[in-house]
């Protein structure tokens, strides 16, 4: 760390001044100013205490979450399609193969679409969505968002696609890209670091 | 955070810590009576499937199965690697139950920095690197 990040941890030792904007500001008449403290804020101050980290679980859960919604999205032409396609193909027990002729290629176009389609879905809710956002559905249902480091704000559409690039490459390469929230001290992941975003508890 | 919860039960900060031992145990065990010296009886490395090189955790399931039987020698030779880790592991974990025992809030058991994190994979890199040349093959399973 060569420069205090906006984004402090959530432990009082850790408290560092914020960049100007790093946090949005507390609803209008609701505080007397300055002593803006949500739940679970340690000691009061002018700076309004950060936002606790997500847990490992809540992100596990959004995770699973986000590939169940998208195989319900492309469920139906995927599985439509493929049936189509093999519904009234011959199998030739020689060759193992489905004889080319018999094969139902609208079905197959059908199935393209249906994983086309699941692309698609999953490159704005992984992607698009997380940057805009700061969530994707799963993050939303589990309560938790991705925000800067340095800002505190949602990241934009275009480092959030970035984002998903890269849990892509770095999740398949080395599977601890996942585990690494448990024991990183500020609980990112390597494409957190990568694109310099904390996962919050969305208040 | 457990300033606001200050009157944690036994049982409740106790949880996760004897989980986590649980599970550490139950590896032990899993390895003791699944002998992974009997070729494929855990699977097969996907990395050394396709080069033919071990990669840094190969060894790694031998090397608990010969701890277990106090064979500190022969796990070394499997994967020196996994020894310290294993070594590592018994310690934070003892310490965090110590932890535990003693403040509410223990925090987790293991909180790496990004420079130690960094320095940890440097590490298993180097590990898998050196033990596929010649001056390091006593570090290969």
């Amino acid at each position: 760390m060569t420069q205090p990040p906006a984004y402090p941890g959530p432990n009082p030792g850790d408290q560092q001044p914020p960049a100007p904007g790093a946090y949005p500001p507390p609803p209008p008449g609701a505080y007397p100013p300055g002593a803006y403290n949500p739940p679970g804020a340690v000691p009061m101050g002018s700076a309004p205490a950060p936002r606790p980290y997500a847990g490992w679980w809540a992100r596990v859960g959004a995770y699973l979450l986000d590939g169940l919604i998208t195989f319900a999205v492309i469920a139906v032409p995927v599985i439509v399609g493929l049936i189509l396609t093999f519904k009234d193909a011959e199998y030739n027990e020689f060759t193992d193969e489905f004889v080319a002729d018999t094969i139902n290629w609208g079905g197959v176009a059908i199935a393209i679409a249906g994983a086309l389609l699941g692309l698609a879905f999953t490159i704005w809710n992984r992607g698009i969505r997380v940057g805009t956002k700061g969530q994707s559905l799963g993050k939303k249902a589990l309560g938790i968002e991705v925000v800067s480091v340095q800002t505190g704000q949602f990241i934009g559409g275009g480092m959030g696609l970035l984002r998903w690039f890269l849990e892509y490459i770095l999740g398949n390469a080395c599977f601890i890209n996942y585990l690494w929230p448990l024991w990183d001290d500020t609980k990112q992941t390597w494409h957190d670091m990568i694109v310099k975003t904390v996962v919050i508890k969305k208040v | 955070m457990t300033t606001t919860a200050p009157t944690l039960s036994l049982a409740t900060r106790f949880r996760w810590p004897v989980a986590v031992g649980a599970g550490g145990a139950a590896a032990f065990i899993a390895l003791r009576l699944r002998d992974p010296h009997v070729g494929g009886s855990w699977g097969f490395c996907p990395f050394q499937q396709m080069t033919g090189l071990p990669c840094p955790g190969c060894g790694g399931l031998r090397a608990v199965n010969d701890l277990t039987h106090g064979n500190v020698v022969a796990a070394v030779s499997s994967n020196a690697l996994v020894v310290a880790l294993v070594a590592v592991l018994i310690v934070a974990w003892l310490a965090w139950m110590v932890r535990t025992a003693l403040r509410t809030d223990a925090g987790p058991m293991i909180q790496l920095g990004h420079r130690t994190g960094i320095a940890v994979i440097a590490l298993i890199a180097m590990f898998g690197v050196v033990r596929n040349l010649p001056f390091g093959a006593w570090l290969a399973p």
